[in-house]
């Protein structure tokens, strides 16, 4: 579904990543992990269009996407929960839902129940500015409000960063539901245990080049890997 | 001792010679050119130095001021009046006092007037203007350009009224412009790298995190406001005493315009974007108004006269630019930083090889007796719901509290009240003893409050040591000692390397611990991390722990941490405080609050047992 091949990224002289080859099959939900300043950001970037990579190229459902602009690559189906807190400040949270599920219908109002369901929290915040909400509220909107557009292939960039421990549970529940209705994901993340229990494959990145990659028993053949760059092992 | 340096010697060097260069270049040509040429020339120089006054507020504030030509006006006048000889006076300004009228002053001592004059002007105007809002200030000075205006252009007694001054003394030459130019070039780079300059950059970067290092923000702005006047006021002077002709509407609007044109174009952040807008934009405008009015190109091509075509032109200058250069023809960078020149020859470091060659050691911290920082009975609410509910809190120096909770328990808004961003509904924080409720966040910085952010807010356009130096600038080092303490908490977190990158291009994680660098250099006795750890991996946070440990032993001050991260609070905390809707849920050990059944079931959730238990 998703496929970069030879990507290299650089930000003035420095070349942040080095030649990545990465592909994300139908269904399937990947998982990038890897120390900061590894490149992480940066692959999501060119994969959304918001950097231009120096060389290689992104394909999407056979659509080269390099050089696309982001909201036409958002348009064949790719959606992206950005790290940090990208939510419409002044507007509702019950607003910023409905521009997620951009549409009026009972379709949307459906998506809609469906997501205030799963986050119970924002149906009771749901007439309240989005800005008036906690940090942690905050990253569950911008969570919420992705999915809505029905996405083929959902990119998360550290969705579980600034939550509660009990919180992220309750996201990782989601992601999972997601996950049974069949959306591809690509999941980026700090905690590198959790990502690789969750996801069918990992690939660890370290300093912008792919070290090692697959599912968890198979990375496990690669201790070294995992400790140069993850630290403890999973 | 090779101590630190933001920049080498060599590239500050290239950084003041080369528009002093271009401004040397500009007065040769116009001091070989025809007496038409010299005028323009001279005019042109006089227009400088009323940018590189823009750029002085514009581009360290980050803050658009459209009434800085209000101050070349108001030099202008000034200069005229102590000038103008004394039968012209007595008919164009009969309402003048003898005093100034007698004058008669030389071309130096009444720009040197004009210069105070404008100068305190700026300071009485910006006193109030500056207290208004980042987004007010461009509307606020605008208004003053225009209440200036009007005052000269009916004050006919005095300024001539709208038929203006002629006959003021033509005392200005291509030289002298030309020295003025360079000085206020000097002054306004000696500004630049000044502590106020570094403090006032910090602001346009992002106020939040600069008055969370105790910048007064107003203060800093008020300082550029009046420098910016001063150089506008020697700007105008020098102008009238070229053309020798002075009314309302010489520097109004057009004026306004072509000069913050010139600024956007070059790049409003630095002095030499300033000069090289200004000299650049006043060639092409001369060649446009040459071929306004009719001219023949290589003899072959006629055009007739097309009025307009200066205004035009200059205007798909500025859009193209703004398109293509978002920050003007210098990148917002001086001479010395422009990346060809730092390619010609090996880039010397500004930084001592060694890393410990510029540890200078910090003061150690003054710890009053029984000190502590507390909150009693905090309530707040937002908009009808209860944020925090008489909630306490106490931190003693050398202790570390963790404040954990669910999403939404209201453990930021405690920080918030603690650190002054937030005034409580009622309930009071002591710091020390003394009631501290209601100060600003400048003021509790100076006090020795430290915090950072759930962002980590970094001065993106400054570099490293420039970043977490004027953290200790901001509580009023000098650049040599901000320089030195900068090193030093930069070498204890491991980010000496990194220290001449600018700031916005570390990765995520190495912006919040320069976040956690720049409340240290503040040399804080109490220190609010707001979720430190949040995007950083194990390795990283073990480390973080390790830094925190150190900040604890070394600094020996008081740190209250919020974090979810279980790995990081209970392996430094000797306490965690619980907050659950506002209210606290439990005070104790670690050991305590994870096994209390009440915390697992609204905060840790079920998974962390199973996991402690595996």
């Amino acid at each position: 579904m998703l496929e970069l091949r030879e990507i290299r990224v650089s930000y003035g002289q420095i070349e942040v990543v080095h030649g990545v080859d990465l592909s994300v099959g139908e269904g399937e939900v990947l998982g990038l992990i890897g120390p900061n300043g590894a490149g992480k950001s940066s692959i999501l970037r060119s994969i959304c269009g918001l950097a231009c990579p120096t060389s290689g190229e992104v394909t999407f459902e056979d659509h080269v996407v390099t050089g696309m602009a982001p909201e036409q690559i958002l348009r064949l189906g790719l959606a992206l929960v950005p790290e940090g807190r990208h939510i419409f400040k002044t507007l509702t949270v019950a607003e910023n839902l409905r521009l997620g599920a951009r549409s009026d219908g009972e379709e949307g109002d459906a998506w809609m129940e469906q997501t205030l369901e799963r986050f119970p929290i924002l149906r009771e915040r749901a007439g309240q500015r989005a800005d008036r909400l906690s940090g942690g509220e905050q990253q569950q909107l911008a969570i919420a409000r992705a999915p809505l557009g029905r996405p083929k292939l959902l990119i998360l960039d550290e969705p579980s960063l600034g939550l509660a421990p009990k919180t992220i549970d309750v996201i990782y529940e989601l992601l999972q539901s997601l996950r049974d209705e069949g959306v591809t994901m690509l999941l980026v993340e700090q905690n590198a245990a959790r990502t690789i229990d969750f996801c069918d494959r990992c690939a660890v990145l370290g300093t912008g080049r792919i070290r090692a990659q697959g599912s968890r028993s198979e990375l496990q053949r690669n201790p070294d890997v995992l400790r140069a760059y993850l630290g403890r092992q999973p | 001792m090779s101590a630190a340096r933001f920049r080498s010697r060599r590239s500050a060097a290239t950084s003041l010679l080369l528009p002093l260069a271009l401004v040397a270049i500009a007065v040769l040509v116009g001091a070989n050119g025809t007496p038409s040429l010299q005028g323009t020339v001279t005019l042109i120089l006089c227009n400088l130095i009323v940018v590189i006054g823009l750029q002085v507020f514009v581009g360290n504030s980050g803050v658009y001021s459209f009434g800085q030509l209000g101050f070349a006006t108001a030099g202008a006048y000034v200069a005229a009046f102590l000038t103008l000889p004394a039968t012209f006076a007595l008919l164009q300004t009969p309402g003048l006092p003898h005093l100034i009228v007698d004058a008669h002053l030389g071309a130096i001592s009444s720009t040197l007037i004009a210069a105070a004059v404008s100068g305190l002007l700026a300071i009485v105007v910006g006193l109030p203007l500056m207290r208004t809002s980042t987004l007010a200030i461009p509307i606020s000075t605008f208004a003053f350009l225009i209440v200036v205006y009007n005052v000269v252009a009916n004050w006919d007694r005095v300024t001539g009224g709208n038929s203006g001054l002629v006959s003021i003394p033509t005392t200005t030459s291509v030289e002298s412009a030309g020295l003025w130019a360079g000085a206020a070039v000097i002054l306004a780079l000696a500004f630049k790298w000044s502590a106020s300059g570094y403090r006032l950059q910090a602001t346009r970067e992002d106020e939040v995190a600069a008055r969370s290092i105790g910048i007064g923000v107003t203060r800093e702005r008020l300082i550029a406001f009046g420098i910016s006047g001063v150089l506008c006021g020697i700007g105008g002077a020098l102008a009238i005493h070229q053309s020798g002709v002075l009314n309302p509407a010489t520097f109004y609007f057009g004026a306004t315009v072509t000069t913050m044109t010139m600024l956007v174009v070059g790049g409003a952040r630095s002095v030499f974007g300033a000069v090289v807008g200004a000299l650049a934009i006043s060639v092409v405008n001369e060649l446009l108004r040459s071929v306004e009015n009719g001219a023949n190109l290589f003899g072959a091509i006629s055009i007739g006269e097309t009025p307009g075509l200066a205004a035009i032109g200059l205007g798909l200058i500025l859009l193209a630019t703004m398109i293509a250069m978002p920050n003007g023809l210098s990148g917002g960078r001086e001479a010395g930083e422009l990346p060809w020149i730092r390619r010609l020859g090996s880039a010397a470091s500004a930084l001592p090889t060694r890393p410990d060659g510029a540890v200078a050691g910090l003061p150690p911290i003054d710890r009053p007796a029984n000190g502590a920082l507390r909150a009693e009975g905090v309530s707040l609410a937002f908009a009808g719901l209860q944020v925090l509910a008489e909630v306490d809190l106490s931190l003693e120096p050398g202790e570390a509290l963790g404040l954990i909770g669910p999403n939404g328990a209201g453990k930021t808004t405690l920080v918030n009240v603690l650190s002054g961003f937030q005034a409580p509904d009622s309930g009071a924080v002591r710091l020390d003893g003394v009631e501290v409720t209601g100060r600003s966040p400048a003021r509790l910085a100076h006090d020795g409050l430290g915090r950072t952010f759930q962002a980590a807010l970094p001065f993106a356009e400054l570099s490293c040591l420039e970043s977490v130096a004027v953290g200790a600038m901001g509580m009023g080092a000098g650049r040599r000692q901000a320089v030195a303490v900068a090193a030093d908490v930069l070498t204890r977190l491991g980010l000496l390397e990194q220290a001449e990158l600018r700031a916005g291009s570390l990765p995520p994680g190495n912006q919040r611990l320069l976040g956690i660098a720049r409340a240290l250099a503040i040399q804080p006795r109490y220190l609010l991390l707001d979720e430190p750890a949040a995007g950083l991996n194990e390795v990283e946070s073990e480390q973080l722990v390790a830094i925190l440990r150190s900040a604890l032993a070394d600094f020996g001050c008081g740190i209250l941490l919020i974090e979810h991260d279980m790995n990081i609070v209970m392996p430094l905390c000797s306490r965690v405080q619980v907050l659950d809707d506002g209210m606290t849920l439990r005070i104790g050990t670690p050991e305590e609050v994870q096994a209390d059944p009440a915390v697992v079931e609204s905060y840790l959730g079920s998974s962390f047992l199973a996991a402690a238990d595996a």
